[in-house]
């Protein structure tokens, strides 16, 4: 297979296709709209539709429609968009339709730099929409992860019936990077559950199997079954039963449980590492190199970086760095995913937010300037 | 026996709609052109928004989706170009068509997808307490307008043709013979069909507006025809030089119709299907 | 660990993203890491504009970069915005005609936009007459392999030309080069 220069823009449309996407709906907006660009031109060679739509909304609709119809669909977009889109995610979530949505962040709030990168969007992603929901949200870190990840939140969304971010931000998405990209094979795409029983008046929509996941048809199969974003019982027709409530939303958030098992955090130089660096996304690649000239100079520093930003992989989190004095946090926002780090760690480590605004990635420097106070005396100077 | 009384999900009664109300004649009338057009709803799906319009889709045995508020018709545009042998139906109010829903009202006429929208126009916002609404005409008295109405309303059916829609049509709940016909022929359209059906909310824009009850308003819609038939022209208030209560509904029928290929035809969709395996 | 942070700086519409391509693409066919990041955005078409391209002979670990190890400056702009951030030992390319270069700076020149007007009448050639240059001054890519990329990538009826302007380039460098290594900067 051939080495070729791809943007993440790019791979993030051509790991959609090796998905088996084959329904995009979407509003242009930078810098997300050469993942719509490239689908519109190849959607149809691979049998897919790709519609415009009138707005972000409008957009994240079709999508959940498509879906219902038995289409593995995504829409793209960047902060602004994804702020419209928040209505629509909770709506999936609690109907439990398989969708992509990816999400390319800029500088915020508002419309801020439409044409630089941020991390702004961490929170807006878990809390954005009203009510209370999981959510799962994934921070590919280079053009070929960007690939692989898109393929991995398609086979969430359809194994878990839930919708699935991939969030980047504006460097990754116009990076280009030399990568080989390799589509999986059939067996590494995960379909949604399909009902044993055959139509009829028994069937129960929303009643879930072991894992908590139910049964999905596709409308049009026979099942006249019912989809609403009102609270609803097991066949999905409306409720205000608060018990049938609680018991839906325990099973939403119970489903999720696996997801931090499939996608685990990376450690990198951590088994004797004093001191932690926590990144993802673009900031992870800076804090990388950071670490790698901190060992150069004989400190002992390591990185973790999450791949899975939502739900949090509390457990690998605190047994990984809950031995640490002290965790640096470098992010481009002004100090998101530290609080995650905070609540799961014990009081005893010192978590430091290191935060950069303004639309430029933190550079190697500046990390190496964030994690001086931490580096012993006697150490050569940094 | 009402031939479409077999669609109904009976597990899902008694209805959420209050005495009078003119919804039900319309999901009535719609139940039985669903009943004569199709032996089976394996191949009907009915989508709709928020409102008490919305909620008929949930009284139907089809295949039925109740999105959120004002975008039924971008999770159809979505379900159809994914399924385009499905019949897709968006049941949707003048609030959720008009008000939130407005921009995909008339970007989903543009397209031309063969879609069949019918909008149930009670001049309010019914399921939120009776405030106002696109349509509410002049000087009504709602929730959020105690001092009458300044505005202006919709007239929805001028509103979907001029952007776009290859049928446009408007039916009265007081006549569901003629409103029977007209609903058959909107699907029976191939390509944008919109109505705009006149119903009434007793409960809250007949309180509100001392109209009377379910009836009296039901009589206002024949009014306004007899006022439309006198010559009288455009009755845009509410009530008629007796002070009986009188409903704008001119003009009536089948009011545009044309043939220009639709969204899936243009995409080259015949025998698409994006379902897997 | 060989790597190189290089910054093609200019306005839109001089092809530096194009420049990038080729460059980025020849360096992978030679075998090295490539990572590369253009300006995006209204600037991309007029004004500023700048292309980042990363070589690398290990996996890129980052590749982004603030500060550039090697420059091409096609305008004063540019060469004021990045040139004054270069270390002593950081390797810079202008053109010669439009930058006005402070004396003691080791820094090669070339009249780049002159050379594609006059010798391969094409204005629009300067980028590659700076592609060819760059890459005989950083080393790592061959010619050959410079050439095949630069057919490849480029637009319908310009392969000749950008081939040649990248040959010259390339020979304009190399006479430099024995230049620079006699000590002081050398125009062409």
């Amino acid at each position: 297979m051939a080495t070729e220069l791809v943007s993440g823009n790019e791979a993030c449309a051509r790991g959609a296709i090796a998905a088996g996407c084959n329904f995009f709906g979407g509003y242009p907006i930078s810098p997300s709209s050469e993942v719509a660009e490239t689908l519109a031109k190849i959607l149809p060679g691979h049998k897919g539709i790709f519609v415009q739509m009138e707005d972000e909304m409008a957009s994240l609709g079709s999508v959940l429609g498509a879906s219902l119809g038995g289409a593995k669909a995504m829409t793209a977009t960047s902060g602004p968009g994804f702020t419209l889109m928040q209505e629509h995610l909770g709506y999936a979530t609690l109907a439990e339709i398989p969708c992509v949505v990816v999400d390319v962040m800029r500088v915020g709030p508002s419309t801020g730099v439409p044409t630089a990168p941020s991390q702004g969007d961490v929170m807006q992603a878990r809390w954005g929409s009203h009510g209370d929901r999981e959510v799962a949200v994934l921070a590919p870190a280079s053009v070929r992860e960007i690939y692989d990840m898109t393929v991995n939140a398609f086979n969430i969304a359809e194994r878990l019936r839930t919708p699935v971010v991939v969030m980047f931000d504006e460097v990754l998405a116009h990076m280009r990077e030399g990568v080989e990209l390799s589509a999986p094979s059939h067996d590494e795409l995960w379909r949604r559950p399909r009902p044993l029983e055959d139509p009829g008046p028994s069937f129960r929509a929303y009643l879930p199997n072991e894992d908590g996941v139910a049964a999905m048809p596709n409308f049009g199969d026979g099942y006249h079954f019912h989809v609403t974003g009102l609270m609803h019982n097991e066949k999905g027709f409306p409720t205000t039963h608060p018990e049938t409530i609680r018991g839906l939303m325990a099973r939403l958030k119970r489903k999720m449980d696996p997801l931090p098992f499939w996608l685990p955090a990376e450690h990198y130089r951590l088994e004797d590492a004093e001191l932690a660096v926590v990144a993802y996304g673009i900031t992870s690649r800076v804090a990388r190199e950071a670490v790698d000239r901190l060992r150069d100079r004989g400190v002992l520093a390591g990185l973790y970086r999450p791949r899975l930003l939502w739900p949090v992989g509390a457990a690998d989190l605190a047994d990984t760095l809950g031995r640490f004095q002290s965790v640096v946090v470098p992010e481009m926002n002004q100090g998101q995913w530290v609080e995650v780090v905070e609540r799961y760690l014990p009081s005893a480590v010192r978590v430091v937010s290191r935060s950069k605004l303004g639309g430029e990635p933190m550079t190697t420097e500046e990390i190496l300037e964030g994690c001086r106070e931490f580096v012993k005396k006697g150490v050569r100077a940094l | 026996m009402n031939p479409g009384k077999q669609l109904l999900r009976q597990d899902m009664m008694p209805h959420i709609l209050c005495p009078g109300c003119g919804h039900g004649i319309v999901l009535n009338t719609l139940v039985r052109v669903l009943a004569k057009r199709f032996t089976s709803m394996d191949q009907v799906a009915l989508v709709a928004g928020i409102g008490c319009s919305s909620r008929i889709v949930g009284y139907i045995d089809a295949n039925t989706l109740h999105t959120t508020h004002g975008r039924a018709l971008s999770f159809a545009t979505g379900l159809k170009l994914s399924r385009p042998e499905l019949t897709v139906i968006v049941i949707t109010g003048d609030g959720d068509g008009l008000g939130i829903g407005g921009n995909h009202l008339i970007h989903a006429a543009r397209r031309n997808l063969d879609l069949t929208c019918i909008l149930f126009n009670n001049e309010t916002y019914g399921m939120t307490g009776g405030q106002l609404a696109p349509t509410t005409v002049l000087r009504a008295f709602t929730t959020t307008t105690p001092y009458g109405n300044k505005e202006k309303s919709f007239d929805a059916a001028e509103l979907v043709k001029a952007a776009g829609a290859t049928f446009v049509g408007r039916g009265q709940a007081y006549r569901p013979d003629l409103l029977e016909e007209l609903i058959d022929r909107a699907i029976a359209h191939r390509g944008f069909s919109f109505l705009d059906v006149m119903t009434d909310c007793t409960e809250y824009f007949g309180r509100k507006n001392a109209l009377g009850g379910g009836s009296d308003l039901l009589f206002s819609q024949a009014r306004g025809e007899e006022a439309i038939a006198q010559g009288l022209g455009e009755w845009p208030e509410l009530r008629d030089p007796d002070g009986f209560p009188i409903r704008e509904t001119v003009p009536m029928g089948v009011l545009h119709e044309v043939n220009r290929p639709t969204l899936e035809e243009m995409m080259g969709l015949a025998g698409y299907d994006a379902r897997e395996e | 660990m060989w790597k190189k942070e290089i910054r093609l700086a200019g306005s839109g519409g001089q092809g530096l993203g194009l420049a990038a391509m080729v460059l980025a693409d020849a360096a992978l066919r030679a075998g090295l890491q490539v990572s590369t990041l253009q300006s995006y955005g209204p600037e991309a078409r007029g004004g500023a504009s700048r292309s980042d391209v990363t070589l690398c002979d290990q996996d890129i670990a980052n590749p982004w970069f603030s500060k550039p190890a090697v420059l091409l400056a096609l305008n004063e702009k540019a060469w004021m915005k990045y040139g004054p951030e270069l270390a002593e030992d950081d390797l810079a390319l202008v053109d010669s005609d439009w930058v006005k270069l402070p004396e003691r700076r080791t820094v090669y020149q070339i009249p780049l936009e002159r050379i594609a007007k006059t010798e391969m009448r094409e204005k629009l050639a300067a980028n590659m007459v700076a592609v060819g240059a760059l890459a005989a001054a950083i080393g790592r890519i061959p010619l050959d392999v410079l050439m095949e990329a630069a057919r490849s990538r480029a637009p319908k009826g310009f392969a000749r030309i950008n081939q040649d302007a990248i040959r010259r380039g390339w020979e304009l460098m190399e006479d430099l080069k024995g230049g620079v290594d006699r000590g002081g900067a050398r125009g062409a």
